[in-house]
């Protein structure tokens, strides 16, 4: 899993050019000439070692995705735009969206200290590097961990390894439990505590952050500043059995200026995220669930997401189904607010429950193949009457509907890490 | 009847031992045996101390035959679903696996000289000079 990288090439290379420079002194006899190359030969091994030892401490880990991936709902927007899946794909295939490369240095600094950078570059953001982690990591005692810099949100159960695909089953996670905070990092600092408890093993996680999350939900283009957010997770694990728990308390404001309704924009608002979930792998048979939930006081809806998914082993082989929904809450309040508010309420609310049935095959290590067919119905209900589940929320904006009864998505992907 | 089988049993006895695999660490370590639950907390990276030491788990190399029996055996993992699991831990920052030994011969060196190691190996490679913390069967 690990490579370690020897430069010994480099580390030749300088002892090497230094050796020479110290020889130039060494015109004075045989015997002169012999105790230098003598002391030479010893700084190059020296030199070597320091140099070894030093990259020694560095691991490179890395991982990358290609897939393909394809709706079949064939209709334009009202503004002639095809429709959307997740606000990006559509009913072309494909190749950026699901592809992605990260890589991630690990250097341990000294006993008690690391600093860990992962670059991803997704191939729907043209492959420019992003950092998803960049923190500086203190072991304050051998239970006890500190970092702070960029984190990955650790929102919900799968969050913060979500984009290295090879570490789960799914070509992606499920949309309705993860696209209720449609965003993946943050700046800040957390604690974390790794405590057994008799065979239970827990690791209790708590943080303070910020993060400016863009959104594409409204007709305008977005951003929720996001501020004073503290949260607190815990994981348990007692042997095949694992449970998640989380809550996040921020304040977000939104300014609404520019898309003429400052009327409505938010103001330091109250927030919360939260996500309660399980696993079971007794290596054969998987069975996880989970539920997440997102509330702003305000028009904003109260979004909730959740899936339950079950796979089993077959050698190398693991067909698995997931079911999932997603539901939004709070129409009536956000009446309150006029038609404006109603009508950003539905551009944020989603509803729509989905079967996915999918296989993955992991024929050797460190590489995995996926394919997946992802079914959706269930779009509307008295809370979100122009819900077309996660196809476009700006097109219930417009109060139009995908005609398609049976909307399916499709996906394919290979998925490696080292 | 029932001293047939028993008979049966230790004559088989040996042929079933070198299937079984140890979990041993140097016989200058505080600690003198461990359970499953312990083994599986301290291999799968989520930390273990007993008597006041923090042991540190070594691995035998990838692709060795007596690694993946072992978390076959303690985890019901395979190698993939290994890969999988550390692949969580790694890119979440929350751990790495084992260092790695290069061999057996080599674990043992490394058991012997340092008390906090702890490692696997079959039943019949087990030198006199390590103790046994937890036999998997």
């Amino acid at each position: 899993m690990i490579i370690k990288h020897y430069a010994l090439a480099a580390a030749l290379c300088v002892s090497g050019g230094y050796a020479w420079g110290q020889q130039s002194v060494s015109d004075n006899g045989d015997d002169q000439l012999a105790q230098l190359e003598q002391r030479i030969s010893g700084l190059e091994s020296r030199l070597q070692q320091d140099r070894l030892g030093w990259l020694d401490n560095v691991n490179l880990n890395g991982f990358m995705t290609y897939g393909v991936i394809r709706h079949n709902v064939h209709q334009d927007l009202n503004n002639g735009d095809p429709v959307t899946y997740r606000n990006r794909t559509t009913d072309e295939i494909s190749h950026q969206e699901l592809s992605q490369v990260g890589l991630q240095l690990d250097a341990t600094l000294n006993d008690r200290s690391r600093m860990v950078v992962q670059m991803l570059a997704r191939g729907r953001d043209n492959y420019d590097l992003q950092a998803q982690w960049a923190y500086i990591d203190y072991q304050l005692t051998p239970t006890v961990q500190v970092r702070g810099g960029r984190l990955r949100l650790p929102f919900f159960m799968h969050s913060q390894y979500s984009n290295v695909g090879y570490t789960y089953h799914w070509v992606s996670l499920p949309g309705e439990a993860y696209d209720v905070v449609p965003f993946d990092t943050m700046d800040g600092a957390d604690i974390s505590w790794n405590v057994n408890t008799g065979p239970v093993s827990h690791r209790l996680n708590v943080y303070a952050a910020s993060m400016d999350v863009l959104s594409l939900a409204l007709p305008v283009p977005v951003v929720y500043e996001v501020r004073d957010m503290y949260g607190i997770n815990l994981q348990s694990t007692w042997r095949d059995w694992s449970t998640w728990a989380s809550y996040t308390n921020p304040k977000v404001t939104l300014d609404l200026t520019p898309v003429g309704a400052p009327q409505l924009s938010l103001d330091e608002s109250r927030a919360y995220v939260s996500s309660v979930g399980f696993q079971y792998d007794d290596g054969r048979l998987m069975v996880m669930g989970e539920r997440s939930q997102l509330g702003i006081n305000g028009w904003f809806p109260t979004k909730w997401g959740g899936y339950l998914s079950t796979g089993y082993r077959f050698g190398a082989w693991m067909p698995h189904l997931t079911w999932a929904a997603a539901n939004a809450k709070g129409l009536r309040d956000a009446a309150e607010d006029g038609p404006m508010g109603q009508a950003f309420f539905n551009g944020n609310a989603v509803r729509q429950k989905s079967w996915t049935l999918g296989m993955r095959y992991d024929p050797l290590p460190n590489i995995a193949f996926k394919g997946e067919v992802k079914y959706l119905y269930n779009f509307s209900n008295d809370d979100a009457p122009n819900s077309n589940g996660l196809f476009d929320p700006q097109q219930a904006v417009d109060g139009g509907r995908i005609n398609r009864s049976d909307p399916m998505v499709f996906s394919l992907a290979v998925d490696v890490a080292f | 009847m029932k001293k047939g089988l028993m008979s049966l049993a230790l004559l088989l006895l040996p042929l079933f031992a070198q299937a079984d695999l140890l979990l041993v660490t140097s016989a200058q370590s505080p600690v003198t045996e461990l359970t499953r639950e312990q083994a599986q907390q301290l291999f799968l990276g989520r930390g273990l101390s007993r008597e006041g030491v923090t042991l540190m788990a070594v691995d035998l190399p990838s692709g060795d035959a007596a690694r993946d029996a072992f978390y076959q055996k303690l985890t019901g993992r395979n190698a993939q679903q290994m890969n999988a699991y550390w692949a969580r831990m790694i890119f979440t920052g929350r751990g790495n696996p084992p260092a790695e030994a290069g061999s057996t011969q080599e674990l043992q060196r490394r058991l012997r000289n340092q008390p906090d190691l702890v490692g696997y190996m079959r039943a019949d490679q087990a030198p006199a000079g390590l103790r046994v913390l937890l036999t998997l069967y």
